[in-house]
């Protein structure tokens, strides 16, 4: 015999870290990722989805994730493990999607879209939207990318700021700071991506010029007006920085000719240490909505440079309001067993003219079907019909739907 | 007048092994001596005592964690364990409250003097792709990975003799260590000191913030010293790149174990007529000689056998049969598998629980557990079989606790369910425990890969063969001493 025990009936709590979405959030996820979906299509972004597990070695080989990251993530032995390899869930969208195009042979350009959740330490899942423009060409694609996001953010109603700033920056004040020992220039490297540009403050004690330049960049936001300023300090002070300081006037300036609020913003962490170019922000009701740059992919057939962003859609879909319900419109009841089939070939009837039929009583339908051994009744608020036809539940259904 | 719950009585988690000893000394000295608790007892629990405290015997690294979980207020463990438990939880509710009198403690980066690295010398990174690194600290060791930048490693998370991995099985090993200087005594080069530390007293959080722990914490506080624990991520690495070492496929490499199993081993290969120089009954080296040329041998633990043969390193390992089925219940398609029955080192498995338990049978235990409103906590050294079992009883919400040693501690407060081994139960009878059901008879065994790397498959043959003789030879022995006791018994009768 068998020992085993019953069941219990004992609620099992929800793992730490990951969330529901029930009807009424997922109704407005549904709204923030088909905007997503819709604006990135536009400017033809074809969609792609990774695995949720991953090889450990991916992130690690990518250099991207800082020590405190790596100790964030979901790492565990598969079925494999007794190899000592292991797997990670989903850190980040980024390093997975451009190793899928390099497993698939995408040709470059290649514009990818993606909505998939991450998981990360004490915040556990978060769901995004995001894309990765694999080969885009310099300010170009800074601004398509924007652009994208920007839309998104519009489409949903919802007020956006945008902040920008210049990883190469950050690079070439590290690259100014001498530091000749690559463990060191990684750890000040850590630190810039954890606390943006302000990370580098002192290694430059003894370099007036640069202070200078450091002191006005960390200054707070300021208009797009702040770099041309920064480039006159940069000349002298970091000399590394007056390029990309350029190419983030080019970008600043399509954008405010466009009618865009554009804010340069030196203190923005940069997050992840693929950045390499353009980075940015997008913010709005108190906080990020999403944040997205140029960086450089790691990895044999990489292409030299590309952007990206991932939009918090969590925090967006919390923010859209309310959807519609989506329930049954139309509640077919048999009076009797023998009713089910008509009841059932019913519901498939009204399917077919795009009218959404289910069976059994359904909370909010707007009519209610009987199928009796003397036909069908239809009810609904403002009136009913007897025995009707066919066509006459149908036509009744769709002036009601 | 609805009477109030009376409050948990204060916890004190202590360490067994080497710091049982010294740990045992200074309560004494600062009265607070723990009946039971000296050297040489078998007894891992109390029941709350004249201070109203109780305290329990642990593995070190067990303390943090009971700690951190709230099921003990204080520990007194090694600070490496604190900081391998935050290394990679460091939001667990442990403080250090002050640090004892004691061994200090250091964790090494280290490699084998082949490796081309001097002393201090932390390797040129970009050196480092696909490295292997041996450690019992794989969290710590993870931690300077990731400083480290290691692009792709192999981390071999190890029950021990770490020592033992470089350079033919391990390019770099973390080991924790007295000193540089014992570092050296293991044949080892010492290249970045991770972290220094002592013995420390160690608080839950809330604990410490909520109830009254000065019963504990006055008296030991007189005898708190001014020692810190430190972690250093090393920020410099020099140029000089590391020299690995592969394996030899040309040899057939054996793994012989170490600790409890291995006058067990001993005696399957005296049966079979193998001596291996350096391999006694009690005593080994790290690598014995065979007599058997072609063999290379290496002792490492029992434990770490199943993965190592898996992984290649090694084609064949005595281990046992309750080591090789606990790796398959975590990795079913592993690429090892058990090549003879030594039918030595026999003992059971089972679900233990404490004699107050209303069942005598598992049958009987399932309806209490399937009742309990809240996961049925089992502790184990075996999670994987832990895991197996509770799934073979569909049992519905459970919480396997993996733990390190001294696990009859653990019943009835901090776990309802042991998966233990016994061989002749002594050890839970003194803890007022019990086995339900065994589930599994264990018995020390020769595990090989299922695709050996070795090219020298002819040894493989002739060594099976030579242990098989030797298995065949004890059985006939067995029953000739049996035969001759029962003749015996008959004269006797007669």
């Amino acid at each position: 015999m068998t020992e085993t025990a019953t069941p219990s009936a004992t609620p099992v709590p929800r793992a730490r870290g990951m969330r529901d979405l029930p009807p009424e959030r997922m109704r407005a996820f549904r709204r923030v990722e088909d905007a997503f979906r819709r604006v990135a299509r536009q400017w033809g972004y074809e969609e792609i989805r990774t695995p949720t597990v991953e090889s450990y070695s991916l992130f690690t080989s990518a250099g991207a994730l800082s020590p405190e990251m790596l100790a964030g993530a979901y790492t565990f032995l598969d079925w494999d493990g007794w190899s000592g390899e292991r797997v990670m869930l989903r850190y980040d969208s980024t390093i997975p999607v451009a190793r899928a195009a390099a497993d698939a042979g995408i040709e470059l350009p290649a514009r990818l879209l993606y909505v998939q959740s991450v998981f990360r330490g004490a915040e556990g899942e978060e769901w995004q939207c995001g894309l990765e423009y694999l080969g885009a060409p310099p300010v170009a694609g800074d601004l398509e990318a924007l652009a994208v996001a920007a839309d998104t953010v519009a489409a949903l109603d919802l007020p956006c700021d945008l902040r920008l700033t210049h990883a190469g920056v950050a690079r070439a004040a590290v690259d100014a700071a001498g530091l000749s020992d690559a463990l060191a220039r990684r750890a000040l490297l850590d630190d810039v991506a954890g606390n943006g540009l302000a990370a580098v403050r002192e290694a430059f004690a003894e370099q007036p010029g640069a202070r200078a330049f450091l002191r006005a960049a960390l200054g707070g936001p300021g208009e797009p007006a702040l770099v041309g300023n920064l480039i006159a300090l940069a000349r002298t002070g970091l000399p590394g920085a007056v390029a990309p300081l350029e190419e983030l006037r080019e970008v600043a300036a399509a954008l405010t000719e466009t009618g865009r609020a554009v804010a340069i913003d030196f203190t923005l962490p940069l997050d992840f240490d693929y950045y390499s170019g353009v980075t940015w922000e997008l913010r709005g009701e108190g906080g990020a909505w999403g944040r997205g740059g140029r960086y450089q992919p790691a990895g044999a057939g990489a292409p030299a440079s590309a952007c990206g962003f991932a939009l918090d859609a969590d925090r967006l879909s919390a923010h859209a309001g309310d959807a519609p319900t989506r329930g049954a419109s139309v509640a077919i009841v048999a009076e009797r067993e023998a009713g089910l089939a008509d009841a059932l070939r019913l519901a498939s009837t009204l399917h077919g003219h795009g009218i959404s039929a289910a069976l059994g009583d359904a909370r909010g339908a707007t009519v209610r079907l009987v199928v009796g051994p003397e036909g069908i009744t239809a009810t609904a608020s403002d009136s009913s019909l007897e025995r009707a036809t066919l066509d006459e539940v149908v036509r009744f259904a769709l002036q009601r739907k | 007048m609805k009477p109030q719950p009376q409050p948990k009585p204060l916890g004190l988690a202590v360490p067994t092994g080497a710091l049982r000893e010294p740990v045992g000394d200074l309560l004494a000295a600062r009265g607070l001596a723990l009946d039971g608790y000296e050297a040489g007892s078998r007894l891992l629990r109390s029941e709350v005592n004249e201070r109203g405290f109780r305290f329990r015997v642990f593995r070190e690294r067990d303390i943090p964690i009971q700690v951190a979980l709230g099921n003990y207020d204080l520990g007194i463990c090694g600070d490496v364990w604190i900081a391998e438990l935050r290394a990679r939880f460091p939001g667990q509710q442990v403080a250090r409250v002050g640090a004892l009198p004691g061994p200090a403690t250091e964790v090494w980066l280290c490699a084998a003097p082949g490796a081309g690295l001097e002393a201090g010398q932390v390797p040129d990174p970009a050196s480092l792709d696909g490295v292997r690194l041996a450690t019992e600290l794989p969290n710590l060791t993870d931690l300077l990975a990731s400083r480290l930048r290691l692009p792709r490693y192999t981390l071999l998370d190890l029950y021990g003799s770490v020592e033992a991995y470089p350079p033919e099985d391990a390019d770099l090993a973390v080991v924790a260590v007295a000193d540089a200087a014992a570092v050296e005594a293991l044949g080892l080069t010492p290249l970045h000191r991770l972290f220094r530390g002592g013995v420390a007293v160690v608080a839950n959080a809330d604990s410490l913030r909520s109830r009254d722990c000065s019963a504990v914490i006055e008296p030991l506080s007189a005898a708190f010293v001014p020692s810190e624990a430190s972690l250093t991520l090393p920020d410099r690495a020099s140029d000089a790149p590391l020299r690995r070492t592969a394996r030899d496929a040309g040899v057939l490499r054996l793994a012989l174990p170490d600790g409890h199993a291995q006058r067990h081993t001993f005696a399957a290969l005296a049966d079979a007529g193998l001596a291996f120089d350096g391999y006694g009954e009690r005593d080994c080296v790290r690598r014995p000689v065979s007599p058997i040329e072609g063999i290379e041998v290496k002792v490492v633990r029992p434990q770490d056998m199943p993965a190592l043969v898996a992984m290649g390193a090694f084609d064949v390992a005595v281990s046992g049969v309750d080591r090789l089925r606990e790796h398959l219940a975590f990795f079913p398609g592993s690429p090892v598998e058990m090549a003879l029955d030594l039918r030595r080192s026999r003992y059971r498995i089972g679900p233990v629980v404490h004699n107050d338990f209303p069942a005598e049978t598992t049958q009987e235990a399932l309806a209490i557990w399937s009742r309990l409103g809240r996961p049925v906590r089992i502790a184990s050294e075996f999670p994987g079989l832990a895991e197996e079992w509770a799934r073979g009883l569909r049992l519905p919400h459970t919480a396997i606790i993996p733990i390190a040693g001294a696990s009859e501690a653990f019943v009835p407060e901090d776990a309802d369910i042991l998966i233990e081994g016994t061989e002749t139960g002594t050890s839970l009878r003194v803890n007022n425990l019990r086995m339900l059901d065994p589930f599994l008879d264990s018995t020390n065994c020769v595990i090989a890969a299922t695709e050996p790397r070795t090219s020298r498959l002819d040894l493989l043959e002739l060594l099976l063969e030579r242990l098989r003789e030797g298995v065949r030879a004890a059985a006939a022995e067995e029953e000739e001493a049996e035969a001759g006791a029962l003749a015996q018994g008959a004269g006797g009768g007669a």
